[in-house]
């Protein structure tokens, strides 16, 4: 399948050797010194894994520049509206299977560039300590989940947030009890990063909890979400108990079904703490089924992928959040050999003009060109992920939890920035960092 | 014969005077659009005054301005050449023209030399970037200075 190559960041015939080297001119005043706001100009322009290495060794005043909280809203507002060369977005994954996973991330650019750039290469960020999982991501955040064990059983869950390109990771949060359904998510209004969680006391009571990230991170019981699902008129089963957070909005968001004939998507608005239902978008008549929908992310709005007819999926996506009558029909993917396993589900991932990322959670990733029809499976190398070797990323990635995030300089704004560099892997010097936040 | 072009008068900061299309200013330049608009700029006895753009980076500004506008239907390839071939130029000639082009809010010529400086210092040891921004005085203490040279040694 041919795709349309990603303009290059940079133009590597334009680079610095093209501009005539200082002393080749002769110039008779001294150089000018750029104004901050120029310089302000010209870094938010460059890419945010440059800007954290530039950040402590360039000097003091682009030091507190880039550090600043404002600088990385910015910048990340700047980088997820224009971003032709695909340098932020990014995938990590886990593995669910493994005792100690390493948790992996590599680049969306290099999935979907055919031939690509440069390969698609996992850099594996491995820590000490428990069982951590991703929970979901946000402006640049993921937030984590790892557990508290006594004699080998669980206790309680934590949650923390982390940063993969500046490092930075927070506080670990007390849920105080087990994680079941949960969400993360930005709340816009307030600025604050919250967690809502169903916590599973040590009593067997559950409770609805929204948390709330800080330097002392605060929560509160919220309406409970076991009510809403055992409503007589919305009883059913829920797709995945992670809630998708839907950017700008401020929502997470849920996918039900009844015996597959009746399917909607619960929500959770993380500013005002209040739910709502909605419906997915209308079935052809002779569809008595839906099969395997899986809800998404496309172009910052909700999309849901399901199989129609046995012979293609259909891909809709809500343009106004929330109103239904804005579900458009995005796209239509045409049944594979290589996609044959049933029930057969593909959950949308990325869109770049007309070529579609998905991931089919019993194989593997797969590239589809809207334009012509045909599916690609990117070639993704592994070989440094730390990964069970009989399972490479490339064949079945049965069990892996994927989850794309948009690089970016983002800490909750009361954490300011840490004094470590990207390459700082998880939990190795955690208390240094803390400690760092703290002063 | 159609009615003559408007002209509008730039002067530099060695009070050079040039005479430009008015179309070809307002259309680029969002101050001199404004100028012309609101009414502050008369054309009979006006001169814009331009303190901080030297005469050799006014002409060049006004062939950036001049070109887009003549060649706005050219083909994108040919328009990029035309620019890469513009902005060549040493650094210090770039950032009188970035200068200009903030003065001026030359959107599209911001654009361009953002585009430019960034490639500039894409993959640069620290070093190098320094220079580029002429940072004599970087601000750290030795001690500072040290510890980052020791821990990203790499970097410089």
């Amino acid at each position: 399948m041919r795709r349309d190559p990603i303009a290059d960041d940079v133009d590597v015939d334009a680079d610095a050797d093209a501009v005539p080297r200082k002393g080749k001119v002769v110039t008779t005043k001294p150089p000018p010194i750029l104004s901050d706001e120029l310089i302000e100009e010209i870094l938010l322009r460059i890419p945010a894994r440059s800007l954290v290495r530039l950040r402590n060794s360039v000097c003091r005043s682009w030091r507190t520049l880039i550090s600043s909280s404002q600088f990385a809203k910015d910048h990340l507002r700047r980088s997820m509206a224009v971003d032709p060369a695909l340098t932020h977005p990014r995938i990590a994954y886990y593995s669910e299977t493994y005792v100690y996973p390493t948790i992996g991330v590599f680049s969306v650019r290099s999935v979907m560039e055919n031939p690509p750039h440069e390969p698609t290469k996992v850099v594996p960020y491995d820590y000490e300590g428990s069982f951590r999982l991703i929970i979901g991501s946000c402006n640049g955040l993921l937030c984590l989940r790892d557990e508290e064990g006594q004699d080998g059983f669980i206790i309680s869950h934590r949650a923390m947030l982390w940063n993969p390109c500046t490092g930075f990771t927070s506080q670990p949060l007390e849920i105080g009890g087990l994680l079941s359904i949960c969400g993360f998510g930005y709340d816009h209004v307030n600025d604050k990063y919250k967690l809502f969680a169903l916590v599973k006391k040590k009593s067997g009571e559950s409770v609805s909890r929204m948390f709330t990230f800080g330097p002392n991170s605060t929560w509160r019981t919220i309406q409970d979400f076991s009510h809403k699902i055992r409503n007589r008129n919305y009883r059913g089963s829920m797709v995945d108990h992670v809630g998708l957070f839907v950017s700008g909005t401020g929502t997470l968001n849920w996918l039900f079904h009844r015996y597959l004939s009746f399917v909607w998507v619960l929500s959770l608005d993380l500013v005002k703490e209040t739910y709502n239902q909605f419906f997915l978008p209308g079935r052809d008549s002779d569809d008595d089924h839906w099969v395997a929908p899986q809800l998404g992310i496309l172009r910052d709005c909700l999309a849901v992928c399901y199989e129609t007819k046995k012979t293609h999926w259909t891909v809709w996506l809500m343009k106004d959040y929330g109103v239904p009558q804005s579900w458009t029909k995005l796209a239509i993917i045409p049944h594979h050999p290589l996609l044959d396993r049933r029930p057969s589900s593909l959950r949308p991932i990325y869109m770049l003009k007309n070529v579609l990322l998905v991931f089919s959670p019993c194989d593997k990733f797969v590239l589809c060109n809207l334009s012509d029809g045909s599916v690609d499976f990117p070639n993704i190398d592994s070989s440094s992920d730390d990964m069970p070797r009989h399972r490479p990323l490339t064949q079945r990635s049965y069990a892996r939890i994927f989850q794309l995030y948009h690089e970016s300089l983002v800490s909750p704004s009361h954490f300011g920035l840490p004094s470590c560099s990207s390459e700082m892997r998880l939990g190795l010097h955690m208390d240094r960092i803390i400690s760092a936040y703290l002063r | 014969m159609g009615s003559p072009v408007k002209k509008i008068m730039l002067c530099s900061s060695e009070k050079e005077i040039f005479s430009v299309e008015e179309q070809v200013m307002v259309q680029h330049s969002v101050i001199i659009n404004n100028m012309i608009e609101d009414g502050s700029y008369n054309h009979e006895e006006s001169k814009i005054p331009l303190d901080c753009v030297d005469s050799k980076t006014l002409k060049k500004v006004i062939d950036y301005c001049t070109h887009h506008t003549h060649h706005h239907n050219d083909n994108q390839e040919d328009l990029e050449a035309w620019d890469a071939q513009f902005l060549n130029v040493d650094s210090n000639g770039l950032y009188d023209l970035l200068m200009a082009a903030n003065y001026l809010e030359i959107r599209n010529l911001l654009d361009l030399i953002y585009g430019t400086i960034k490639n500039m210092i894409k993959g640069k040891k620290i070093d190098e970037i320094r220079r580029i921004f002429n940072i004599k005085d970087h601000g750290f203490t030795p001690e500072e200075e040290e510890q980052n040279r020791k821990e990203y040694p790499h970097f410089y």
